[in-house]
């Protein structure tokens, strides 16, 4: 049976997230047909219950992962259940009831993990939630494990498929699997459950919940963010990879440097020892675990791409329009890397 | 300083076998950068990832054999000795395999507990500083009051395996009285063999994506800088910056 077209979907497709503005086609040039319209949202006055989400967002972006655990929650919530954000870090307006969340708590930022449960607790409190969704992120992790030991709660981590009535979570040293009806605390491993896709939520933002007292057991410093170069491949968020396609690698160490970007390589290269071997990205090599790969003058042949299978975001510089790398790419220049990087470079220094 | 390194027992997740997880392990090593009396304990009988997990250092490990629950039988044991440090893996391996298993503790004891720990720095008038692994390479320095719990970073440095040190360890059975606690939840729900399930795939920019044909070179730096800031890649331009 073939699909149904859904004219509106189509037309929703053409515009950037939140339908401000029509999206760039791949030819470069502009969508048009779409003037500017009212946005739907969706708003909740008094669900029949609330499933809450903890999100970090610590430079103020919502990551995929992030949306992911709000998307997470609303699958808890069904149609009749509303979703609450509590909010540890800065993320502007919008951004978390397009990810889906009716309602955003802060969280106090600056407060130690030893009075975080109390914290959670006491935003929690107006809400009585019936899950309380987490990211098994390192801080995530930690803090659904305080609140779980400290209020009493059943607890599911690591949830590797989840539905309303039911989640999945291996037990046994991976060996085995245990389905269950979620419980009331449950963390997420990345890309486990979609984001959420429909229609944007209200996001009101409700008041901070009091700063809880410090027990006086413990003080944590401020976050020492290593040095690009000083990072592990398979850790680095940026990394900046060079293919046969670059000759001039004295401006591609000076980019690397210059943008904060850790160093890959293709195979190719490293062979010719134009590279070390442990900068290699690929199946023989190191799969990462990057936010962001800028590859330069790289073909993307499928050992390769294979060490790109966390990426979010992929950009290309290559002179082959019909590379592979270019498929994957969120956004690919046609042009000579030996050219576009010292003109980056220049136009880097130049900012200061 | 006295510490107490607690171990699960555990299997090896490809192969079944009896193996120690790494995140005890490098729990065993922080202990030992710590120096002083280092210690295994274990809720349950003698099994043989104990000897495994001691051949990386451990004379002796205590196995509280009869009791109950885990968290209440290892809590009255701390209670009763009081180690200086408790040092845990991450989680557990071939079990529950939840890792609450010393937050439950911590609660229980009413002691303070730090997670993801990399590396065990000096103690100064009943505070130790630790080092706490992030993300993406990123640290964080912290101070915990003594006695505390501390859970080991999977990627703190594990001390090497040595086989005759494996044989020579003694794993003494301690017999405990069986209490029941309300420690760890009752699990409920359907257990089967492990299915893999594909991870999602970033949709974020899975292909068809905008693509700039042959501009000149001071365009295309200018896109690709955009993109990266976009993307939260790179700083924001500096105030008063040449073309912002
Ligand atoms: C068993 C096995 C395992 C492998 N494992 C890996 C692995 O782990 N990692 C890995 O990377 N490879 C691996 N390979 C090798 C892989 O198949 C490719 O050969 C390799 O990745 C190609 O590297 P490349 O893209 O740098 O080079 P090429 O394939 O030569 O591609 C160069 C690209 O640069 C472009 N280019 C040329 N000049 C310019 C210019 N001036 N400016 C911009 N672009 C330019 C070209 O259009 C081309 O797309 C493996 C192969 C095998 C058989």
């Amino acid at each position: 049976m073939r699909a149904r077209r859904d004219p509106r979907a189509e037309r929703a497709r053409c515009l950037v997230p939140g339908g401000a503005r029509p999206r760039l086609a791949r030819a470069g040039e502009a969508v048009v047909g779409a003037g500017p319209r009212e946005r739907a949202v969706i708003s909740i006055e008094a669900p029949a219950f609330w499933v809450a989400v903890v999100v970090e967002a610590p430079d103020g972006r919502l990551d995929r992962w992030a949306r992911q655990s709000v998307g997470a929650a609303r699958v808890l919530a069904g149609a009749e259940g509303g979703v609450v954000a509590l909010l540890a870090g800065t993320a502007g307006g919008d951004a978390l009831g397009e990810a889906g969340a009716d309602r955003v708590v802060p969280l106090d930022g600056g407060i130690g993990p030893d009075a975080m449960p109390e914290m959670m607790l006491a935003a929690l409190a107006p809400f009585v939630p019936r899950h309380v969704v987490l990211a098994e992120t390192p801080a995530g992790g930690d803090w659904a494990r305080r609140l779980a030991a400290r209020a009493g709660w059943p607890i599911q981590t690591g949830v590797e498929m989840l539905s309303a009535r039911q989640a999945i979570r291996p037990v046994g040293g991976m060996r085995r699997e245990r389905a269950a009806a979620p419980a009331r605390v449950l963390t997420l491993p990345r890309d486990r459950v979609a984001s959420h896709g429909g229609t944007r939520r209200e996001g009101r933002w409700c008041p901070a919940p009091e700063r809880p007292a410090d027990r006086g057991r413990m003080r944590v410093g401020p976050v020492v963010t290593a040095t690009a170069a000083g990072i592990p491949l398979a850790e680095a968020p940026f990394v900046m990879a060079a293919g046969q396609g670059v000759v001039d690698f004295e401006r591609f160490h000076a980019l690397s440097r210059l943008l904060g970007a850790t160093e890959g390589a293709s195979r190719v290269v490293c062979d010719a020892g134009l590279m070390p071997r442990a900068a290699q990205v690929g199946a023989s090599g190191t799969v990462l675990d990057a936010r962001c790969y800028l590859a330069f003058g790289i073909a993307g042949a499928p050992q390769h791409l294979q060490g790109l299978g966390k990426v979010e975001h992929v950009v290309a510089v290559n002179t082959d329009l019909h590379a592979a790398i270019v498929a994957r790419a969120g956004l690919s220049i046609i042009a000579d890397a030996q050219a576009v990087m010292p003109a980056l470079l220049d136009l880097l220094r130049e900012e200061g | 300083m006295r510490s107490v390194v607690l171990l699960s027992g555990g299997i090896d997740p490809v192969s079944g076998r009896p193996a120690p997880p790494a995140g005890e392990i490098a729990a065993i090593g922080l202990a030992l950068s710590v120096g002083g009396a280092v210690g295994g304990l274990h809720a349950g009988a003698p099994v043989p990832a104990l000897r495994q997990a001691a051949g990386h250092g451990l004379e002796q490990v205590d196995c509280l054999q009869g009791g109950g629950d885990a968290v209440a039988v290892l809590a009255e044991a701390l209670f009763a000795a009081p180690p200086d440090l408790v040092l845990a893996g991450r989680q557990a391996r071939g079990g529950e395999d939840s890792g609450m298993l010393p937050y439950l503790l911590a609660e229980r004891l009413d002691w303070p507990l730090l997670s993801g720990v990399v590396a065990i720095g000096a103690t100064a008038e009943g505070w130790l500083a630790v080092t706490i692994g992030l993300a993406q390479g990123a640290r964080r320095p912290a101070q915990i009051r003594l006695p505390c719990i501390l859970c080991a970073h999977d990627a703190a440095p594990a001390p090497p395996f040595v086989f005759d040190r494996a044989r020579r360890a003694v794993l003494r059975v301690v017999p405990v009285t069986g209490e029941e606690g309300p420690g760890m939840v009752a699990v409920e729900g359907t257990e089967r063999p492990y299915r893999a399930r594909p991870r999602l795939i970033g949709t974020a920019s899975g292909g068809g994506g905008t693509v700039l044909e042959h501009p000149d070179p001071a365009e295309a730096a200018r896109v690709l800088r955009d993109h990266l800031r976009a993307l939260g890649m790179l700083a924001p331009p500096r105030e008063g910056a040449a073309d912002a």
